[in-house]
């Protein structure tokens, strides 16, 4: 465990709140509330993301451009090294599945430079990845939509049929797309394939009430601190933009159960979905804090703050319980920036709030 | 612990029914609220067709019938087997 730094510097990424939210921002509003002093820089992949143009609770103090994680550890730690001789980092928070690969093979060399990273063990992350979740979802005695991986489209096809129609086409990362048939299918398959690559999952389709644990695991098997909640409002693509907390005992052991068997340590989002009143299934399991992780930290429930104090060696307020019927809706706003700031981040690929020219004078 | 208690369900603004162990959540007309809030109690269907009958001038034959659906209506929701209550503290 590093030595508490007096403001410590945390390198956050998924800035991005569109259509489909990232948890970058609410990580950042998050951690502040528990460690004001620290300052926040931004990973950023695109100069039009965001979280960028914050002025709020969730901006971040800079931003740095980086390689997208498909260039490889390699390529992250070379941009990283420059940031850090910049920033003097002290703790990596990723948001993005894509980034964790990478970032758990360079934990020991991050730890060297005397750099913190929130992540899973490597072995956590793979026994829960989309492919193995039917496997770890029978060790725990939960229910799943089938879901069968294939790396071309006629092999797919072939799967389908077992699955049956409809059914959706997932990558292995992100994207899901509901077929109706074989044509879908394929379709669906060329467009995941060529973005994401192989393999393609075809699963499944369950229909119900969804419900999301957000949670933060010790590491050795326990839960540290938890929210769980219905999705009261969900974006064309399924994601949350509204949520009631619920305090249902069946929801929760079976969190527990899926944490201890996979000794999970720091943030994650699990999906369930129960069809009628039946038994909740395991959609998936995020391996990193989902997108609506400061509306319990608005609770008491900080979980990205404990997140951080743990990492950096300094203790943080106890987790409060979030009280069923406690709600959340999301609710889109505008942000006026300036074109500088586009300039900036194209040209140089970093920006600092203090050197931005619309800034207030 | 009284059935209230152990119910998950709770009636909100007199008429507004959550369950806060699967977050649903549906709005009653006065009579459906107090037939519901007499379930959470522990009431039989006679004990609501009686309720109804009295605070609401429900016909005899109509009342009985309807307690007994909405009992029925209940036990097909899950309504009628509380659980444990968990709190989000881990």
């Amino acid at each position: 465990m590093l030595s508490p730094s007096p403001s410590p510097v945390i390198l956050v990424s998924g800035l991005h709140r569109g259509e489909s939210p990232q948890a970058g921002g609410a990580v950042v509003e998050s951690v502040r509330e528990v460690i004001p002093e620290a300052r926040f820089v931004g990973i950023s992949y695109d100069i039009l993301e965001t979280g960028l143009f914050s002025r709020g609770a969730d901006a971040v103090d800079a931003a740095w451009m980086f390689p997208y994680p498909g260039a490889g550890p390699e390529a992250f730690l070379e941009r990283l090294r420059e940031v850090h001789a910049a920033e003097q980092l002290s703790l990596i928070i990723p948001t993005l599945d894509s980034e964790l690969a990478n970032l758990i093979r360079l934990r020991p060399t991050l730890q060297k430079m005397g750099i913190a990273v929130a992540v899973p063990s490597s072995e956590a992350l793979r026994a829960r990845d989309k492919v193995a979740l039917p496997g770890l979802a029978a060790r725990v005695g939960v229910p799943t939509p089938m879901t069968l991986a294939a790396d071309t489209a006629s092999e797919l096809a072939v799967l389908a049929q077992r699955v049956g129609y409809p059914c959706y086409v997932k990558g292995a990362l992100y994207d899901a797309r509901l077929v109706q048939d074989e044509a879908q299918l394929y379709a669906a398959f060329a467009d995941i394939h060529a973005t994401w690559g192989a393999p393609i999952l075809v699963q499944q389709a369950l229909h119900g009430e969804e419900f999301v644990v957000a949670g933060v695991g010790d590491g050795k098997g326990g839960l540290l601190a938890f929210c769980a909640m219905r999705k009261l409002l969900r974006t064309r693509l399924g994601k949350a933009f509204g949520g009631v907390v619920v305090e249902d005992p069946a929801l929760i052991d079976l969190t527990r159960r899926l944490i201890a068997e996979l000794r999970w340590d720091g943030g994650f989002e699990i999906e369930f979905l129960r069809p009628g009143h039946g038994r909740h299934h395991l959609f998936e399991i995020n391996p990193r804090f989902p997108s609506w992780i400061s509306f319990p930290a608005k609770l008491g429930c900080n979980m990205p703050g404990l997140v951080a104090a743990r990492a950096l060696g300094r203790v943080a307020p106890a987790p409060q319980a979030c009280k069923a019927g406690s709600m959340f809706v999301r609710h889109v706003a505008d942000i006026v920036g300036d074109i500088s700031d586009l300039a900036g981040l194209a040209t140089q690929g970093h920006i600092a709030m203090g050197v931005r020219q619309h800034e207030e004078k | 612990m009284s059935s209230a208690e152990n119910s998950p369900w709770r009636i909100l603004s007199e008429r507004f029914a959550f369950n806060r162990h699967t977050g649903e959540f549906f709005l009653l007309n006065p009579e459906g609220a107090a037939a519901l809030s007499m379930v959470i109690e522990g009431a039989a269907a006679q004990d609501i067709a009686d309720a109804l009958i009295t605070r609401f001038d429900a016909p005899p034959a109509a009342a009985h019938r309807d307690a007994e659906q909405f009992v029925a209506r209940l036990r097909g929701l899950d309504v009628l087997q509380p659980q444990p209550a968990a709190g989000s503290r881990a």
